[in-house]
Parts: C-alpha cells; sequence; structure tokens
C-alpha cells in the first residue's frame, strides 16, 4: 500500500528526515514512536503534501503510484488521512456540512453518486452514536472552541466518515484524559480492516494498548533506528528514548 | 452639491429653497437648515468622516423628491414582500409611508403603524445632531412613518419594513433623492422581530434615513437590515437607539448592494442591564464602498454591548468602522465588547478599523480588537486534506467567515433572502 524509501525531507531548507523507509501492507497497523524534535510529524506532513514541507530525495510510492506528484486533495481522495496533532479551527464552517461536502468528493472521485444533506445526516448520526459522541460535533463549527480532547474526537470522527485506505495519526493522543483516548482508540479500533491500514505516529505507548499495532518503529535524528513488534513499544515504556539518542 | 465639498450646504440650501415642503413640517425643516448651517458639510478631515470617500458623491446632481409621482402597485411590489410577513408588513415608498400598501392585521392591535408628524420629531433632537447628514434627513422631512408595538407580549409574526426606492427621474432632471424616517417604540415586555429591508427599482437614488429605536423597559427588538439596493444607490442611515432598563436591542446590518452605504448608530443603554448586539456584514467589490459609524453610550449599571463587524473586500473597495464604545461615570459591571474582522482579496481594497473605549468607570469589563488578513492558509490546507479543491476549500472559510454574521439573523425568508444576497456575491467569482 506505502513504499517509503530513502526519504530525505524538511523545512525551510533544513534536512528533518534524513533516509526513512518503511513498508505498510493492508491490514497493518504501524506505530513510529520517537522523542520530540526527531521527524515524525514531518513524516505525516510529507505524507499529506503540506506545501511548507519539501522532499529532497526518495520516493512514496502509495497504491502503485508515485505519492509526492500528487496534490494534497488528491492524497486525500485515493484514501490517504492525517488526524492532526493541531486540527485548525475555521470559525462558521459548520462541521457537518464540511463532512458532507468531504464525503462527496470522494464518492464523487470514485465515480458514485452523492448524497443528499438528509442522507448523509443519517450516515453521520450513525458513525456518531457508534462512537458515543455527542451531538453537539455536528452543529459546531469546524474545530471552533473545542477544547484539545474535543478537536482530536473530531478528527477521529472524520476519519470514521471518510473510512480512510491509510489514516495516519499524528500524536492523535498527546492531551487526551482517559475516557477520551477510549474514545480515539475505539474509533481507530472500529476503521482496522484487512482493506486498509494505521499508521499512529505517538511517544506514548498507552495509545498502543487499545490498538495494538503490529509493528513499531522509532525514529531518532531523522532515521528508523530500530523496528519490532508491539512488545517493543512496551520496552521503550521502560528504558525511554535516551539509548538511542545518545548512540 | 456639484463639483466641489465647500460648496455642498449652500448646494443643498438652494434645493431646500425650491423644495415643496409641507406646511406641518417646516418647522422640523427649518431645524434641519439651522443645524445644517452651523455644522456645514463635512469636509476631509472630520472626525465623522475620516475614511469616507466623498469624491464620487458630490459629483451628483441629486435632487430630493417629494414622495413617488406614482406608487406602485401591491401587485409590483409582491415580490419584495417575505413569505409570511403579509400581513405584518410597513411600506415605505421613496420616503414616504404607503397606509395604503401597508398591512398589520395579523397583529390585531398589538403593533400599529402610523404617519409620522411633526409633533413626533423633537426639535431638540435636530438642534443637537452632530451628522450631517441626519440633519439633511430633517431637511427635507415630509413625513415617515410611526410603529408602536402595544402591550407587554411578544409579537408571533415578524414585521417587514420595505424601504423601497423607485428611483423615477425628477421632472427637472437628476437622480432623485428620498429621506425616509421610521421610528419605532417597544411598549415594556414586549418583543418585536423587524426585518427592514431596502431595495430599488432603478439604478440610481440617494437614501437618506433615520431609524429612531425607543426601547421600553424590558422589551426586546430583533432588527435585521437587509441593504438590497440598486448598483449606483447612495445610501445614509443613522440608526438613534434609547434603551429602558432590561431591555434588549439585537441589530443586524448586512450590506449587499449599492454604490455607498453609511451607517451611524448612535445608541444610549440608559436603564439598568440593558443590552446591545451590533453585527454588521459587508461583501464589496469594485469601488463600492461600506462605512459604519458606532457610537454606544452605557448611562447604567450592569448593562452589556457587543459588536462584531466584518468585511469581505475585493477590487477597489473601501470600508471602515470607527466604533467606540462611552461608559459614563457610575456606568459599574459594564461589559463591552468590539470585534472587527476583515478579510482583504484584492491590494488595492482598503479596510480601515478604529474600535475605542472611553471608560470612565472603574469596575467594568471591556475589550476591543481588530483584524485585518488575507485567507488563513492553513485552514485551506486542513480543508484540501480532506478531499476539496483549493477552490471548495476557500469557498467555505470565505462563507463561514460570513456566516458568523448571517447566522445571526432569525430564521425564514429574511436570513435566506440575507444569506441568498450576500453569499450570491461569493458565488458570482466577483469577490473571493
Amino acid at each position: 500500500m506505502l513504499e517509503i524509501k530513502d526519504l530525505h525531507a524538511g523545512l525551510d531548507g533544513v534536512e528533518i528526515l534524513k533516509g526513512v523507509s518503511l513498508t505498510v501492507k493492508t491490514g497493518e497497523v504501524h506505530s513510529i514512536m520517537g522523542p520530540n524534535g526527531h521527524g515524525k510529524s514531518t513524516r505525516s506532513k510529507i505524507l499529506i503534501g503540506h506545501p511548507a514541507y519539501k522532499v529532497f530525495s526518495g520516493s512514496v510510492t502509495w497504491l502503485g503510484r508515485d505519492l509526492l506528484s500528487l496534490p494534497a486533495e488528491e492524497r486525500a481522495l485515493e484514501g490517504l488521512f492525517l488526524a492532526y496533532q493541531y486540527p485548525v479551527e475555521i470559525p462558521g464552517v459548520n462541521n457537518a456540512e464540511f463532512l458532507r461536502m468531504a464525503y462527496n468528493a470522494k464518492l464523487k472521485h470514485a465515480g458514485k453518486e452523492t448524497v443528499d444533506p438528509l442522507d448523509f445526516e443519517d450516515i453521520l448520526t450513525a458513525k456518531m452514536e457508534s462512537l458515543g459522541m455527542d451531538s453537539k460535533y455536528r452543529e459546531r463549527a469546524v474545530n471552533e472552541g473545542f477544547s484539545g480532547g474535543e478537536k482530536k474526537k473530531n478528527e477521529i470522527l472524520q476519519m470514521a466518515v471518510l473510512e480512510p485506505k491509510l489514516a495516519v495519526l499524528d500524536e492523535i493522543d498527546s492531551g487526551l484524559d482517559i475516557d477520551a483516548l477510549k474514545v480515539v482508540a475505539d474509533g481507530v479500533n472500529k476503521l482496522k480492516g484487512p482493506d486498509n491500514a494505521v499508521l499512529a505516529i505517538t511517544h506514548y505507548p498507552r495509545l498502543l494498548r487499545y490498538i495494538k499495532p503490529g509493528r513499531v518503529h522509532v525514529l531518532i535524528k531523522g532515521a528508523i533506528a530500530r523496528s519490532g513488534g508491539y512488545e517493543l513499544a512496551e520496552e521503550l515504556e521502560k528504558t525511554g528514548y535516551d539509548a538511542y539518542i545518545k548512540s | 452639491m456639484t463639483t466641489a465639498a465647500p460648496s455642498a450646504e449652500s448646494r443643498i440650501l438652494e434645493l431646500y429653497d425650491k423644495f415643496p415642503h409641507s406646511a406641518p413640517f417646516r418647522r422640523v425643516n427649518e431645524g434641519g437648515a439651522t443645524r445644517l448651517s452651523e455644522l456645514g458639510f463635512p469636509k476631509k478631515k472630520h472626525e465623522m468622516f475620516t475614511f469616507v470617500d466623498f469624491r464620487g458623491f458630490v459629483a451628483q446632481d441629486f435632487q430630493y423628491v417629494k414622495g413617488p409621482e406614482r406608487p406602485p402597485s401591491k401587485q409590483e411590489i409582491k415580490h419584495l414582500v417575505y413569505a409570511g410577513c403579509e400581513k405584518s408588513l410597513v411600506v415605505m415608498v421613496d420616503g414616504e409611508f404607503s397606509a395604503a400598501l401597508s398591512d398589520l392585521s395579523a397583529h390585531g392591535g398589538a403593533l400599529t403603524a402610523k404617519a409620522l408628524e411633526a409633533n413626533d420629531v423633537r426639535l431638540s433632537e435636530i438642534q443637537a445632531e452632530n451628522d450631517v447628514f441626519a440633519c439633511v434627513n430633517a431637511l427635507f422631512l415630509t413625513g415617515g412613518v410611526k410603529i408602536s408595538t402595544a402591550g407587554g407580549r411578544r409579537l408571533d409574526v415578524p414585521l417587514q419594513i420595505l424601504n423601497l426606492s423607485t428611483g423615477l427621474k425628477p421632472a427637472g432632471g437628476g437622480v432623485p433623492a428620498y429621506v425616509p424616517r421610521v421610528d419605532i417604540t417597544t411598549s415594556p415586555g414586549s418583543e418585536a422581530t423587524v426585518f427592514f429591508k431596502s431595495c430599488g427599482l432603478a439604478p440610481a437614488y440617494l437614501v437618506d434615513g433615520i431609524i429612531s429605536a425607543d426601547l421600553g423597559e424590558g422589551s426586546a427588538l430583533n432588527l435585521t437590515m437587509i441593504q438590497a439596493d440598486s448598483p449606483e444607490s447612495y445610501q445614509f442611515f443613522k440608526t438613534r437607539g434609547r434603551q429602558a432598563r432590561d431591555s434588549k436591542l439585537n441589530v443586524v446590518c448586512a450590506v449587499g448592494g449599492g454604490k455607498f452605504a453609511r451607517r451611524h448608530f448612535d445608541v444610549r443603554l440608559e436603564g439598568e442591564a440593558a443590552t446591545l448586539s451590533l453585527l454588521g456584514l459587508a461583501i464589496l467589490e469594485g469601488a463600492e464602498q461600506a462605512h459604519n459609524y458606532v457610537r454606544v453610550t452605557h448611562d447604567a449599571q450592569r448593562c452589556v454591548s457587543f459588536e462584531h463587524y466584518k468585511n469581505i473586500l475585493n477590487g477597489r473597495a473601501v470600508s471602515s468602522v470607527d466604533t467606540t464604545v462611552t461608559v459614563r461615570p457610575g456606568a459599574q459591571f459594564v461589559t463591552s465588547r468590539q470585534l472587527i474582522n476583515n478579510l482583504m482579496f484584492s491590494p488595492t481594497a482598503k479596510a480601515d478599523s478604529k474600535p475605542r473605549l472611553m471608560i470612565h468607570a472603574d469596575d467594568v469589563k471591556c475589550n476591543h480588537g481588530a483584524t485585518v488578513g488575507r485567507i488563513d492558509e492553513d485552514q485551506v490546507f486542513y480543508l484540501m486534506s480532506r478531499g476539496l479543491s483549493e477552490g471548495e476549500a476557500k469557498g467555505l472559510i470565505i462563507e463561514g467567515f460570513a456566516r458568523e454574521i448571517l447566522n445571526a439573523v432569525p430564521a425564514g425568508p429574511a436570513a435566506r433572502d440575507a444569506a441568498a444576497l450576500l453569499l450570491g456575491r461569493l458565488g458570482e467569482g466577483k469577490v473571493g
């Protein structure tokens, strides 16, 4: 599904990713762990196509296509989803209306019939009920006035509605209380299936306890220092990142 | 008003001499003339008109007109009346109240409208007037309408005030000018929703109007002003508000038409715990101008005022919001907020924002702020990363910017009209 080969990339001319390689197959759940400032979020921004982040060399293949040649909206339409670490607030734009537009854009891209507001209402209600989410998420403007936890839950709602092929979760667990963490983890677990994949970027293993990634990678100084199974996340909780940073 | 500002007041007084005055209003007209002579036509550095470009305005050959030559029929204005307001309608044509076109049968006496009489206009009000265009209204005033609620209950049906300008060319040529005046009085405990729609049947005219809102104790007035005027029209409107104890005045002002619009709000919160909400939205293109000059005075304790103005500008459009909230000595525990947001789409558009506070009490919560900027690229990218095109993302953000104000219009046909009028300008691809 996704193949990253020797990726060098950064921001404002500064190289942050220094030769990252990673392969994600359908049905897999991966986690990238690492301390702050070592390139975890840069990787997510590169994948989604943020214009401020530049690729210096390397390649990213997505479903057999050159991902880096696709504009951001096409990446999303092709099934790539980024749950942001800091979702932006968009005053006045109704959350449900925005989600319907995004949902219909995806249907249209796939050559399918779009849904009218009433039909979408049913789809949204079903998703919100399955996640145990309050109706306020439907009525309010996109992320406006949301607490940190509410914003993260709203990202998960969007993910649930858009049903991506690959969900990249950028520190989705930061700033969450236990209840919100369960909602987020529940949303990820409901998405998981044989036809899609999840890439969870995090500092802490606590989210991983719920979503149980099959592969864990440690990102240090812009490169993957070690990969392993879920037990690597448990090990990191005991040992921390110090040994990797110093080596 | 021929070519240069210095001669403008003499030109107005010349028109005044020729005007077919209505005898009962002569006293009012003379009061206006006296005050106009004292104030003079605004020069460029006049504090009240700092941001207003009068160059196009003074070149116009305006001719003040006394009522319509041929009033339209009910059938002709039918399409301008909101569904549900057919029996809750006050019509002004070319500045004059039309009892024949108005219908208040939905209210059974709980709301009345009658022709304004000269005695309804206080001379002291004209003598103290500081806005030259409000003086000009008094100068040519021959009538108007006086609307009152009776009893202390909420009116079930919203009232529509249709301010229609026929724009018919005066016999002697020139551009017709009208001076509508609407006085609204709410009785204690009553609540009314009013949609004031201003529109025209011809491209060019001038409206120099006054709205006076006198709110009784514990009453509420929800006033939506929708400016759907013709593309070459000029609009001056002064709204005077006086609020008694526990009254609520909620104003939404949507400017979506006309070449030039200047709105002056002068609201006094005289009674304790009165609240005022003043929201405005203008979407401008070409060389259009929209100006808001706002003065809010807190005379009493525990009052609240909230102002939020938003402007979307393209081309060489010009907007200004010049607002001052004054908290008088002794008006403790006042809460006040002023916010102005300008969204710019052209390097040649201009937005001036001047939110100010004058506080003479020591236990108040007041803040003010203004922003001027382009569309937020992070917001655009966020939406694009969900599959929307750049155009769709920007359209949604701009609409959202406008919706924050439009959503305050009470739901129904007026809200739909305001949204269609203003958001339609975005959809046409002219703005944004």
